[in-house]
């Protein structure tokens, strides 16, 4: 057998929540059997930096500067980056500041007087700064994905999961579907391969594994209009873990229509495009800012 | 399954004497039928007549009986291949004529052609089907009596006020019905019933230019997949292997998969080959109406309504397909 993986893990601004999900990995002493876990300071003391690794594992979202530094770092040391848990890959929590004015928000944590040299930026998942070679999803990341991949990249397989939405697992399940009782489920709108822990405990999916690549939103939103669901609630429910991607995506499908079906267009699909849409723009450090 | 030329002759049986057929049945295998969990009616197993809900046709179908969401078709080990050797004996009990349409709609494809479907026939050989018959649509959603269903179960019960008029429609159920020692009960017969929704043609290859009204539907919908898992005769799968973390183990495993996605059609290369939305909805529809008859001579879907009831923004094709007949008349 060939050497083992160089493998590393590291977070920038997060909760920790995902790396955590590592250590909780049922499966742990097996993966750690069969790769050589170079660096992983939340979970170990000697950990070996600034050399070549074949995968980082990289939690959390560009806040400041200090993280994309880190995180340029972190992708010139290996050769895939894998981006773990909605704050990595969707911007999650701390980017619905995206959507607020910054200087409101600052005011709201800041004094008046340390607000002169304040620059806030807005938070963003890390595909817009560096090339991500893999996505593991979910808030926190989804521990049965995160296995898939381990068990996949230590076949020597290049890791794939098909787009289909939360629904697919959901009627595998034969939870019975939440919108048919009127309750606002995000499941045709978001990427599926989770356990569909939500629909399964009564509570509908709101999103946390980002957008599914291939959703109708103009459909799905006149379907929850019709079903009379406050679009605040539909607004809130997809800026919490990704808004600046489903923003992104709704924006494309705009733009992708012909003028006659402009016009007509369902107003919730303009939720989000308050935003100006140069301040989604995927960013490099210099037009990325706030305004 | 040995059938036998439809007749109307039964026997019958009171609904006070279930038991008597219940307990007849389990010698063939654990009895799976329609119960109802307050929200949904769904086939799982049941012991006693008095939990079975017989009024609507259950949300999920039955397929996973016969055709389980994840089927492992071997298991490795570093030295040997091992596969499933055995099946399950099932009854199911309460199916309505759409559901036993689909069984023996999957039988065209999984049994009555070469190779047929190893594993589809070890579950499949364990079934017995017990059919509930219809005296009208079970909800808005039904219309069996546009597909052409024929008789297609070991037995069948018509409903009778306080008695069921029981008949065999292959040998195994006329051999179960044999120990009941039942008293003939004369001939009876029963038509399709017919709701507010009807096909006006099958004949929808002409249409393959309407793609204005195709859109329509297409438009609505969420790619979710929704249609094809209800459907009881949607049997596409998607193989994989699996396997353990320090690789010693794995399994090559089937699992449904659904036209409506883009990655169903994804091949090597990164060609999709129903790109689109109008293509992907067009398919399901021409696979269910124009395909699968051009290669097996019956119609695929068997009218149960599911892909439309399940639908999450209820797209009406059976309204589509009308509006395209209107038009050329
Ligand atoms: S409950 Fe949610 S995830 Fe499940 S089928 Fe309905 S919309 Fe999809
Ligand atoms: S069901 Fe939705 S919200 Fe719940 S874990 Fe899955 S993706 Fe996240
Ligand atoms: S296509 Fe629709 S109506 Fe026909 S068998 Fe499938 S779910 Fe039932
Ligand atoms: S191709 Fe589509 S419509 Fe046909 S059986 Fe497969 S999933 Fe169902
Ligand atoms: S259930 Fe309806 S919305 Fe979902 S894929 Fe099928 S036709 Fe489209």
């Amino acid at each position: 057998m060939s050497e083992k993986l160089k493998v590393g893990i590291f977070g920038i601004t997060g909760c920790m929540g995902c790396q955590l999900n590592i250590l909780y990995q049922k499966e742990l002493l097996q993966i750690l059997d069969a790769i050589d876990l170079r660096a992983f300071p939340v979970g170990k003391e000697v950990n070996l930096e600034n050399e070549e690794f074949d995968i980082i594992f990289l939690e959390g979202v560009v806040v400041n500067r200090r993280d994309l530094e880190d995180l340029q770092r972190y992708r010139k040391m290996t050769k895939k980056l894998v981006a773990i848990g909605a704050c990595a890959t969707d911007g999650c929590v701390p980017a619905i500041k995206n959507f607020m004015n910054n200087k409101n928000v600052e005011r709201s944590v800041y004094k008046e007087s340390e607000l002169e040299s304040m620059h806030s930026l807005d938070p963003r998942p890390i595909d817009d700064f560096v090339k991500v070679d893999h996505y593991i999803y979910g808030c926190p990341m989804d521990k049965m994905e995160f296995l898939q991949f381990m068990k996949q990249t230590l076949l020597g397989k290049e890791f794939k999961v098909a787009a289909k939405p939360i629904c697919y697992e959901c009627n595998l399940r034969e939870r019975g579907c939440l919108l048919e009782q009127g309750i606002e489920c995000m499941g045709p709108v978001t990427f599926g391969n989770c356990s569909v822990m939500c629909p399964l405990k009564n509570y509908p999916c709101v999103g946390c594994r980002g957008p599914y690549p291939d959703a109708n939103f103009e459909a799905y939103f006149s379907m929850l209009e019709d079903k009379g669901v406050d679009k605040e609630t539909i607004a809130r429910h997809m800026n919490r873990f990704a808004g600046v991607k489903f923003a992104r995506l709704i924006q494309k499908e705009k733009e992708g229509k012909g003028e006659e079906e402009k016009e007509d267009e369902n107003s919730c699909m303009d939720l989000f495009c308050h935003v100006a849409k140069d301040r989604l723009k995927k960013g490099d450090a210099s037009c990325w800012g706030g305004n | 399954m040995n059938r036998l030329q439809h007749s109307s002759d039964g026997l019958a049986l009171g609904k006070d004497q279930m038991h008597r057929l219940l307990d007849a049945l389990k010698e063939y295998g654990e009895l799976i039928g329609p119960v109802h969990d307050g929200q949904w009616l769904r086939m799982q197993t049941f012991s006693k007549y008095e939990e079975l809900c017989l009024k609507g046709i259950s949300w999920f179908t039955s397929k996973e009986y016969f055709f389980p969401q994840r089927q492992v078709l071997f298991q490795f080990d570093g030295h040997s291949l091992t596969r499933q050797e055995e099946f399950p004996k099932r009854v199911l009990f309460g199916l309505r004529l759409c559901d036993l349409n689909a069984i023996a709609v999957n039988d065209k494809l999984f049994l009555e052609q070469e190779p047929q479907h190893r594993e589809y026939k070890g579950y499949r050989e364990g079934l017995t089907l017990v059919g509930l018959w219809c005296d009208e649509v079970q909800d808005k959603y039904c219309f069996c009596s546009s597909m052409e269903l024929e008789h297609f179960y070991d037995i069948c019960l018509y409903d009778r006020g306080d008695y069921y008029h029981i008949k065999a429609g292959s040998e195994k159920g006329q051999e179960i019905l044999e120990k009941l020692q039942l008293l003939p009960n004369g001939p009876y017969e029963k038509e399709f019933p017919t709701g507010e929704m009807k096909l006006s043609t099958k004949d929808i290859a002409k249409f393959f230019d309407k793609n204005q009204v195709w859109q329509k539907g297409a438009k609505e919908c969420l790619s979710c997949g929704d249609c094809t898992t209800l459907c009881p005769t949607c049997m596409c799968f998607d193989v994989q292997d699996e396997v353990e973390v320090d690789l010693t183990k794995g399994f090559r495993i089937q699992k449904w998969d659904s036209c409506m996605y883009k990655d169903f059609t994804l091949v090597a290369g990164g060609h999709v080959y129903r790109n689109t939305r109008l293509n992907r909805f067009k398919h399901r529809i021409y696979h269910k109406l124009v395909y699968f008859p051009q290669k097996f001579e019956r119609y695929m879907c068997t009218g149960c309504g599911r892909c439309i009831r399940g639908c999450p923004t209820k797209i009406d094709w059976i309204g589509l397909v009308n509006e395209m007949e209107g038009e050329t008349q």
